[in-house]
């Protein structure tokens, strides 16, 4: 892992700076998808509504860099607690709610943000508010500047989202996801983890909203009014791996880079998105994470066969 | 004024009912929430457009070739992908008919283009008089056409061995099976019969809401909003469900303005679930999903 953060960080030397914006479009949505994988995949709690989260991230900061001339970093933050806030309320309003109602439930949320954004005069509808141009402390930040940002706070989630699974408070969510009784009975208290895992899970899909608004410098209700991005977050936490964060990192970059190799072949990207999908339930259910890391251990046990402790956990 | 936007908003539930009431049957049977539902549907307006403009069919055999051909693709989805994941977890089944939502939505916009298609009127939209109502011919015929779908699928259930299976199937799988019945046969049955109700959504409601790959989009959230009314099990709750929501919105746009019809659904989906998680008539549902 350490490894692969310091490729992200040497990349840009040796690549242009349209594939660097690509590539930063990519660590949005594995920072979006972590979020989805922390509620969806940790405490088991599916959500179509994620969405919802990721524009008003993206509408806090731009709303704020608007009218307050806020640059990125508290941008950023005012985002992610926002976002957090809102998925604080969504997650008590929906604590009683669980599989295929909460999945129904929150693709209500993410729709009502969509007509809410088309309708309320203040965030302009279908002509957008543009962002002033990215700066932190009066430096202004180019495609690779805003590369380096989003890749280190990428990189910082990661962290962070990798040791809250490893604390108590991911063990308790995990409880939660594979037996609610189960975990109330030895003294976990399932609201409080519930919306716990809900807050969570906003506030960084809301983190990459507010990232996604600094990318494009530009917001309007055409990207976040209808189901696609709640869809492409959970579709990247399924293809991915639920439960695993390289899970999410694969699943993030599937999701952005497929539908861009074929952006002009657009139905084209669909079905094979679709094809992808289908497969990859029918032969890989645990996803693509799971799958590379058989694949990685069978290869390894070949390289060292006759050692023993082969089958210990490389998947990380 | 009132009365006629109930009778607007009954109409248009009514063809929201066909959407939410396949949701119901497919969940029931095969705990999956199909995301293409209103793809079917979408297929079936553009088929019905290819047979009745492209091939020149009369009406009758134009409207008979869509549905068969629509309950054809339901079938084929459920032997070739649903039928491979039947004991998967929910989220499985789920996800997987959203990779079918993709297909669809690929292939018909690779096919007949992305942009907005009129579909001919065929029923007139010219006002009658009922008891001092103005109402367009078309929503009376929408209505009795619902109604009589409603009646057909009460018959079925009620006397036909194939419903009263597909009732079994509902109520205990395992049952079902040591009784003999065909449970594969039934499921497959299941996605016919969703097939069969998409069809008829595509074509009533593509005359009012155009064809195009997306057309269906906000329509199944509407079902799903009639669905969950009915706790995701009971038909009558789907029905009254939908009718609720084509009754709020038409009003909410009559009285506040025509941007708050879409709002209105999800803001009801929202109360429902938050106030009464199984739904307001979804009592007996007993399967932990």
């Amino acid at each position: 892992m350490a490894g692969f953060f310091c490729l992200l960080l040497v990349l840009p030397l040796f690549i242009q700076g349209f594939y660097a914006s690509l590539l930063t479009m990519t660590f949005i949505y594995i920072i979006a998808a972590i979020g989805v994988n922390i509620l969806t995949g940790f405490t088991g709690l599916v959500t179509v509504g994620h969405g919802g989260f990721f524009a008003i991230g993206a509408y806090t900061t731009a709303l704020m860099g608007k009218y307050l001339g806020v640059s990125m970093l508290p941008g950023l933050f005012a985002g992610g607690i926002t976002a957090g806030v809102v998925g604080f309320l969504l997650g008590i309003i929906f604590l009683r709610l669980s599989g295929a109602f909460l999945a129904i439930g929150t693709l209500g949320f993410a729709f009502a943000i969509g007509s809410i954004l088309n309708n309320w005069s203040i965030f302009e509808g279908r002509e957008g508010i543009s962002l002033p141009h990215n700066s932190i402390a009066g430096l202004k930040f180019g495609d690779v500047g805003l590369y380096y940002f989003c890749a280190i706070t990428m990189i910082f989630l990661i962290l962070f989202a990798n040791s809250l699974i490893k604390s108590s408070v991911g063990r308790a969510f995990t409880a939660v996801r594979d037996s609610e009784r189960a975990a109330e009975s030895s003294g976990i208290n399932l609201r409080f983890y519930k919306t716990l895992s809900f807050t969570i899970s906003a506030a960084l899909t809301g983190m990459a909203g507010a990232l996604f608004a600094h990318h494009t410098n530009y917001v309007s209700s055409e990207t976040f009014g209808d189901s696609w991005l709640s869809v492409d977050f959970l579709v990247a936490v399924v293809v991915g791996g639920q439960a695993s964060l390289a899970g999410s990192i694969l699943g993030g970059a599937f999701v952005v880079l497929l539908p861009y190799y074929l952006s002009e072949y657009r139905d084209f990207a669909f079905i094979l998105k679709g094809v992808v999908l289908i497969l990859v339930l029918l032969f890989a259910p645990a996803g693509l994470s799971d799958l590379l890391g058989r694949l990685y251990r069978k290869i390894l046990g070949k390289i060292v066969r006759g050692q023993s402790d082969v089958s210990c956990n490389l998947r990380d | 004024m009132f009365a006629q936007q109930l009778m607007s908003g009954i109409a248009t539930g009514s063809l929201y009912a066909l959407t939410a009431v396949a949701i119901v049957l497919i969940f029931r049977n095969t705990r999956t929430i199909n995301l293409a539902q209103g793809d079917f549907s979408m297929v079936g307006a553009f088929m019905a457009l290819v047979f009745f403009q492209v091939l020149h069919l009369s009406l009758i055999l134009a409207f008979v070739a869509t549905l068969i051909s629509v309950i054809v693709l339901a079938v084929l989805v459920e032997l070739l992908v649903m039928r491979k994941i039947r004991n998967a977890d929910w989220l499985t089944l789920f996800t997987a008919t959203l990779g079918v939502y993709y297909i669809l939505h690929g292939v018909s916009g690779w096919i007949w283009g992305r942009d907005t298609k009129s579909f001919p009127n065929i029923f007139s939209v010219t006002p009658v008089s009922i008891g001092g109502m103005l109402i367009s011919e078309a929503h009376v015929i929408n209505i009795l056409i619902a109604g009589g779908i409603g009646l057909l699928l009460f018959l079925f259930f009620k006397y036909t061995r194939a419903g009263i299976a597909m009732r079994a199937i509902t109520d205990d799988v395992e049952a079902a099976q040591l009784m003999g019945i065909p449970v594969k046969f039934v499921v497959t049955l299941t996605w016919a019969v969703g097939g069969f109700l998409a069809a008829f959504a595509g074509m009533l409601l593509a005359p009012i809401i155009y064809v195009s790959p997306g057309m269906m989009d906000t329509v199944l959230i509407k079902g799903y909003v009639g669905a969950v009314f009915g706790g995701l099990y009971s038909i009558p709750g789907a029905i009254v469900g939908s009718l609720m929501i084509g009754i709020a919105e038409n009003i909410a746009g009559g009285y506040l303005g025509a941007q708050y019809k879409v709002t209105i659904a999800f803001v009801m989906i929202v109360l429902i679930l938050a106030f009464r998680p199984r739904g307001l008539m979804g009592g007996q549902a007993r399967r932990e999903v």
